[in-house]
């Protein structure tokens, strides 16, 4: 019985604290009271430092239910206190979302503005996508990234995508078309560069890698919209995008997201675009291209293209031999490739025509390359490919690693590709 | 030691492995990285190879104190004042290094999902169950053990199987890192990573079979080389060496970079889940043999009473920190070097000189 | 002042606790004793004055206010003499006839036996001067009765009252007879009892469909039927100073380990109670570790599971009035097996306990972490997902918590108000309690779709558990993880996780570890958690340290070379 008394004042003592101090030291989040982002947008602020969006979803009771439409309210509060203080903020609503963006000099005092316009905490652990304008790309983006890395809410795996267009606009004019959810159209949107070929899904904790990584430079998708609502920059014109320069806009007469090339930046400066088929030949050497279609002129027709299928047998080998200080890049390729198209020069796919069109397509993919080499190393100096880690085992230690500075010689290789094309019969179901 | 707790083969295994994968899962792939750059992967294998070198002579200088602890081999050196003086500053050691483990979890798991809880209430929490688990004898904790550590171990391995895609194999050049003389040279310090190797020197009492020490220590030191060498090799190959060596939790960074298919993300959550049932296990083993220790040197009997207070002493300790800052400073200078001196220095010194006093004694017999 | 501060520190002094510890394989038998000394009172043994021996009986029984206490005097004939005797039985315990036929008929009624003059017995003879001088032996008439008037197959002499009394309540007769102090005991049980009925709540669809009764003789007939083997002892002792039940203890000599038997018969027969009624009481009798609800023992109704445990070395103790087996014994995994799994294949039984660990594990588990995960982890949940969920708890005024512990009462509710239903509206209440007051529930927005989702998995994964009294804590667990979960999240679940660990690692029946074969690591001999091919089932459990630890030859399959 003495025993008993004094284990119930433990437990009791024990259980007292845990629910006394319970209230004021619980960490926990009642899912009701947060407000979830789906996408964050930087630009270049107009009073503040950054000008950041949050794209919040709104949580409708059933699918098929909707809010009603288009209240806008802005506010001009102050936000941001202090001598460095935010600017103005505003926000919109629609059905699926609201965006709240605000000037300000960092991304936490942004989210603390959106706290206060929304009264709910904000949540970044479902955001699914960080939109950075080109032009804010082109001062730097270290800082945002090392921000948004070290928030541990934020899935390091969402996409970070460079915006042609104003970053604020790319968000308010991401409308699903195919699915209800934005989540969903972010998630679909962002993953689905698998068999497409001219574009790549970069998340940020790869861009956050290669951005302190010796062997790489990072990148980012690139993207834009066609058709803004606001049409604040003309983008159809903008070639940068387009393969082989034509255009890929849609001409729907709504707003549309595309996504086509990547953006290459030196360290955390945004250093140029690469074009569809440059980011082909990218995911060709760094071994990320499964499969895509892409087209050549025709050997047999010089008026017409022949559209083929491409999906690399191998892995392709680099090697890096420095050569008097100078890097030498050799690498080779050996894709398989897949006659798609039906005319008159596919119609009878004869052992000649074959040869013709692995030769045209081996040409063809050697010269590409070669641009993609040029571009990178000569124009941009930029191995955003890692060509570097090849290179590497040329060293001994670090130290010698370090003086050599690659990234500096990068723009000093030589290269030399070989590009090994074999095309399978043409498997159309009408061709002799 | 108590005298009704007798333990098997695995169950040593496992006691001496969830002190590596405890060490393991917060700073030393930090410290290994740090130091030894893209030869890390290289200097585990070397260090490995020096840690079976020092198995094999603690074998051969353990042959004739079959059932010794190192407590028995002080008294048996210099008289009891020496063995409680040696079991008094293994008890501190052990104190400090769980104090360490303890406060740079708290302050981890802040960080991560505990912003507005206080430091005192997580380590109350944690240390509650550790006093809890304090009740039960040691072969009970150690019991225990034997079932958490096939599931951490398990857990590590889906780990390490789940980050193939991310690793970049030409990660591993330059070969030799910061240098040959770094790697071979400087680098036999980081064979602090078998600081469990100290618990060899507690176990002989408590082993079932006394002839199995060598096996036991012979299989703890190739599986702890094996798992130091998949977690550092797995670091090094998927993050650049700016991120691994800065980074306090690498192997959580690890985890949060795993997606399987759309569904399955973030699994950071339960990798949190494996850490703490470890950490747990950990302090739980360390606790008994601190409770054990100190019951041998001073001849207690309220086993239970005094292991609150050192319950409460660890909460005392893991309170002095100042900040984050000093913990990871202290836990890449200061734990380092203590725990070589504690495991490789004057254990070893002890033994060396029980022997040559045997060898003496022995002689004067003859 | 003084007495508070007494009271202060006695609370908190120090008192080496009262540590029962006994262990199996160290053969670390520590209480070797296993019978208490005598209660009875030499004075009170059987009297040789009839009147007298009435008299006790009269007194004791209390035959005056007893009605079915029946006490029948007569006059029994004996080498043609006439003694007086009385028998004294339980009306409705014993059977009428065979009293009549067997006892009362043949001691009454004269006849050959009991009329004859037998001839007197003669040890020695001598002959001297023409004068024989016999030595006879004297006429024995205990011997006589015994041998020659009472035709019944079973009867016993005891001379001690105590022994008489509680064979009378047990439904047997006593004789006691003028001028012998012995009273002789016949076994003419004849009360009504249930026949051997298929188990209720462990059915199977390939095994035995016989199951345990109430009545103790026809369960230990049950297993000597199956177990067919003369080593198989059956040892009857009594439990309760007043209700004076009878307890079986079965076991095989030539497997079980002694210190096993020694140990059960110990804690058996020094349980110093008035009563017991079931065998649940026995149960929390003899249970090492009082305070924690873990079972210690595998109950069983079935006779096939029984005799399997007496095969493999196991104890079974069977009380009188309950159709329910204790085996001692016992693991946390045998609590998961189930009696399909030795009749099926072995592939087909090993998926089977896949599912059923699943099982555990959700049932414990899943209302914790789902309100861990909501609370502290909601990265974890798929965005749809949680869009949906937070979409069905717009107008629901509780939070997570409190709805998965509201939800579960009410689910613990509708459980025990369907056991208490009658049966013909038992199971349609069930269904309807659930669907109604979950469906009513969601529309009322007290709850949200996905908390019924929940609970109703739980508690699907909960029936899956075969053994009773592990399904119970479970029960209990689930809602310690819960509060742990809202409090902690995941280092709340994982806490709560390593204490059950180390609690089941501590745990032990019966002297074997209550992780076994797993913790400590013992030689697994295929007799893990996962059933190897029956060929392949050599080696009795180590645990056990049993006299004969292998159970087939290498290679039972003989007909195979």
């Amino acid at each position: 019985m003495k025993r008993t008394p004094r284990n119930l004042l433990i437990i009791i003592v024990v259980l007292s604290l845990l629910i006394s101090l319970g209230n004021y030291v619980n960490s926990s989040k009642n899912l009701d009271d947060l407000a979830y982002v789906m996408a964050i947008a930087f630009d270049v602020g107009t009073s503040g430092k950054y000008k950041i969006s949050l794209q919040l979803s709104t949580i409708e009771s059933s699918a098929s239910e909707s809010m009603s439409s288009s209240s806008s309210s802005s506010g001009g509060s102050s936000g941001g206190g202090e001598s460095s203080g935010g600017g103005g903020s505003s926000e919109q609503q629609t059905q699926q979302y609201v965006i709240n963006t605000m000037d300000c000099e960092t991304l936490d005092m942004a989210i603390n503005i959106a706290n206060a316009f929304t009264n709910k905490d904000i949540s970044l652990s479902h955001c699914k996508i960080l939109v950075i304008s080109e032009k804010l790309a082109q001062q730097g983006v270290q800082e945002i990234v090392n921000s948004l890395i070290n928030k541990v809410e934020l899935r390091p795996d969402c996409n970070i995508i460079i915006a042609k267009t104003p970053s604020g606009e790319f968000t308010e004019d991401s409308e699903p078309k195919l699915e209800e959810l934005i989540s969903k159209y972010y998630d679909v949107a962002s993953n689905n560069e698998t068999g497409i070929g001219y574009t790549k899904g970069v998340k940020l904790s790869d861009f956050y890698s290669n951005m302190n990584d010796y062997f790489f430079e990072p990148y980012a998708s690139l993207g834009t919209v066609s058709n803004p609502k606001k049409n604040t920059n003309n983008n159809k014109d903008d070639l940068s995008l387009n393969t082989q320069s034509k255009s890929f806009s849609s001409n729907t007469p709504e707003p549309a997201i595309e996504s086509m090339g990547l953006a290459v930046f030196k360290r955390d400066k945004l250093v140029g675009t690469l074009t569809g088929i440059e980011t082909m030949c990218h995911l060709l050497i760094t071994n990320e291209l499964k499969y895509c279609d892409f087209n050549i002129p025709s050997p047999i027709n010089a008026d017409r293209t022949i559209d083929l299928y491409i999906s690399n047998l191998k892995n392709s080998k680099i090697d890096v031999k420095i050569i008097n200080g100078s890097p030498f890049v050799s690498s080779k390729f050996d894709v398989s490739i897949k006659v798609l198209s039906l005319n008159d020069d596919t119609l009878t796919l004869t052992e000649d025509v074959l040869n013709k069109l692995e030769d045209a397509t081996t040409i063809y993919l050697s010269e590409q390359i070669y641009n993609y080499y040029d571009k990178t190393a000569k124009e941009l100096n930029s191995d955003i490919s890692g060509i570097g880690r090849f290179a590497a085992k040329n060293f001994r230690t670090i130290d010698e690693w370090e003086k050599y500075n690659w990234a500096e010689n990068y723009k000093n290789c030589t290269f030399k590709v070989d590009v090994k094309t074999n095309i399978k019969s043409g498997h159309l179901l009408t061709s002799e | 030691m108590e005298s009704n707790t007798k333990i098997g083969f695995s169950e040593a295994v496992c006691v001496l492995l969830i002190v590596v994968i405890s060490h393991l899962i917060l700073t030393v792939p930090k410290i290994i990285l740090h130091n030894q750059g893209s030869s890390s992967a290289l200097n585990i294998i070397y260090i490995t190879l020096i840690a079976l070198l020092i198995t094999f002579i603690l074998s051969l200088l353990y042959k004739k104190f079959k059932g010794k602890d190192i407590l028995d081999l002080s008294g048996y050196l210099l008289g009891s004042k020496f063995q409680f003086l040696i079991g008094i500053m293994y008890i501190a050691f052990f104190l400090f290094t769980c104090s360490l483990l303890l406060r740079n979890t708290a302050e981890n798991l802040k960080t991560m999902y505990f912003q507005s809880t206080p430091i005192p209430y997580i380590l109350f929490f944690i240390l509650l169950v550790v006093g809890f688990m304090n009740r039960y004898s040691l072969k009970s904790v150690i019991k225990c053990n034997l079932i958490v550590v096939p599931m951490v171990v398990l857990a590590l391995l889906v780990l390490f199987i789940l980050s193939f895609n991310s690793f970049t194999l030409e990660r591993i050049f330059p070969i030799l890192g910061y240098g040959s003389g770094n790697t071979f040279v400087n680098g036999i310090g980081n064979i602090f990573v078998f600081g469990n190797m100290v618990f060899l020197f507690f176990l002989m009492p408590i082993l079932k079979d006394y002839y199995q020490f060598n096996k036991i220590a012979y299989t703890s030191v190739i599986t702890s080389g094996i798992f130091v060498f998949l977690t550092i090799f797995a670091l090094l190959l998927m993050f650049p060496l700016d991120i691994s060596s800065n980074s306090n939790l690498p192997m959580y960074l690890q985890t949060r970079k795993i997606t399987l298919g759309e569904f399955i993300q973030r699994v950071d959550a339960f990798f949190i889940l494996i850490w703490i049932i470890s950490l747990l296990s950990y302090l739980s083993i360390v606790m008994s043999f601190i409770l054990s220790t100190f019951k041998k040197i001073t001849n207690i009997q309220n086993k239970t009473f005094v292991s609150y207070s050192f319950v409460a002493i660890l909460f005392g300790i893991s309170l002095l920190y100042k900040n984050v800052i000093q913990i990871r400073q202290l836990d890449a200078n200061l734990y380092k070097y203590i725990s070589l001196f504690f495991t490789f220095g004057i254990s070893f010194l002890i033994l060396l000189l029980c022997n040559i006093k045997h060898k003496i004694r022995e002689k004067k017999k003859i | 002042m003084n007495k508070l501060i007494n009271s202060i520190v006695n609370a908190f002094k120090y008192t080496p606790p009262n540590k029962y510890s006994f262990d199996l394989s160290m053969n670390n038998m520590q209480n070797s004793e296993n019978s208490i000394s005598p209660l009875e009172d030499l004075s009170q043994s059987v009297y040789p004055s009839v009147e007298v021996n009435l008299e006790y009986i009269k007194v004791k029984f209390n035959s005056l206010i007893n009605s079915d206490i029946k006490i029948r005097e007569f006059d029994l004939r004996a080498r043609n003499k006439l003694y007086k005797a009385f028998i004294v039985y339980i009306d409705g315990m014993s059977d009428s006839k065979n009293i009549s036929r067997f006892i009362l008929h043949p001691l009454m009624l004269k006849s050959r036996a009991n009329t004859s003059d037998t001839d007197e017995e003669i040890v020695s003879s001598a002959i001297a001067s023409n004068i024989t001088v016999k030595k006879v032996k004297k006429f024995n008439l205990v011997n006589y009765i015994n041998a020659c008037l009472i035709p019944y197959n079973d009867v016993t002499q005891s001379k001690s009252f105590d022994k008489v009394i509680s064979s009378v309540t047990m439904g047997n007769c006593a004789l006691f007879i003028d001028t012998i102090d012995t009273c002789f005991i016949c076994d003419v049980k004849g009360f009504e009892k249930r026949s051997i009925d298929s188990p209720t709540n462990e059915t199977v669809i390939r095994g035995s469909q016989e199951a345990f009764v109430e009545n103790l003789r026809t369960n230990t007939s049950m297993l000597r039927r199956i177990v067919n083997n003369e080593n198989l002892i059956i040892e009857n002792t009594t439990v309760g100073a007043v209700s004076k039940t009878g307890c079986a203890i079965c076991y095989i000599k030539n497997i079980t380990n002694d210190d096993l038997i020694a140990e059960v018969k110990y804690r058996i027969n020094n349980l110093n109670i008035d009563y017991i009624i079931s065998s649940g009481q026995l149960e929390e009798l003899i249970k090492e570790h009082s305070k924690n609800s873990l079972p210690e023992t595998l109950l069983t109704e079935r006779p096939d599971t029984s005799a399997t445990a007496l095969l493999e070395g196991k104890v079974v103790i069977i009380v009188n009035g309950t159709p329910m087996a204790l085996i001692v014994p016992c693991s946390f995994f045998d609590l998961l097996a189930s009696p399909e799994d030795r009749n099926i294949n072995s592939s087909f039984a090993n998926f089977l306990k896949i599912i059923r660990l699943i099982a555990g594990i959700i049932s414990v588990l899943l209302p914790g972490l789902y309100v861990a995960i909501t609370n502290f982890h909601e990265e974890l949940i798929p965005t749809e997902l949680l869009f949906s969920i937070i979409s069905s708890r717009q107008a629901v005024p509780f939070s997570v918590e409190l709805e998965i512990i509201l939800m579960e009462i009410a689910f613990e509710l509708i459980h025990e108000a369907g056991i208490r239903v009658p049966s013909p509206i038992g199971s349609t209440m069930g269904i309807v309690g659930a669907l109604v007051l979950g469906d009513a529930a969601v529309s009322a927005s007290i709850v949200s779709p996905i908390s019924i989702i929940i609970v109703a998995i739980t508690g699907l994964a909960s029936f899956a558990i075969p053994n009773y009294s592990l399904e119970f804590h479970f029960r209990i667990l689930r809602f310690i993880f819960i509060f742990l979960g809202t409090v902690f999240g995941f280092l709340g679940i994982g806490v709560g996780i390593f204490l059950y660990l180390g609690i089941l690692s501590n745990f032990s029946s019966f002297g074997t570890s209550y992780l076994s074969p797993y913790v400590p690591c013992y030689d697994v001999n295929d007799n893990g958690y996962f059933l190897v091919p029956m060929w392949k089932r050599e080696k009795r459990e180590d645990a056990l340290n049993t006299k004969r630890s292998n159970k087939q030859a290498n290679i039972s399959m003989q007909w195979k070379q």
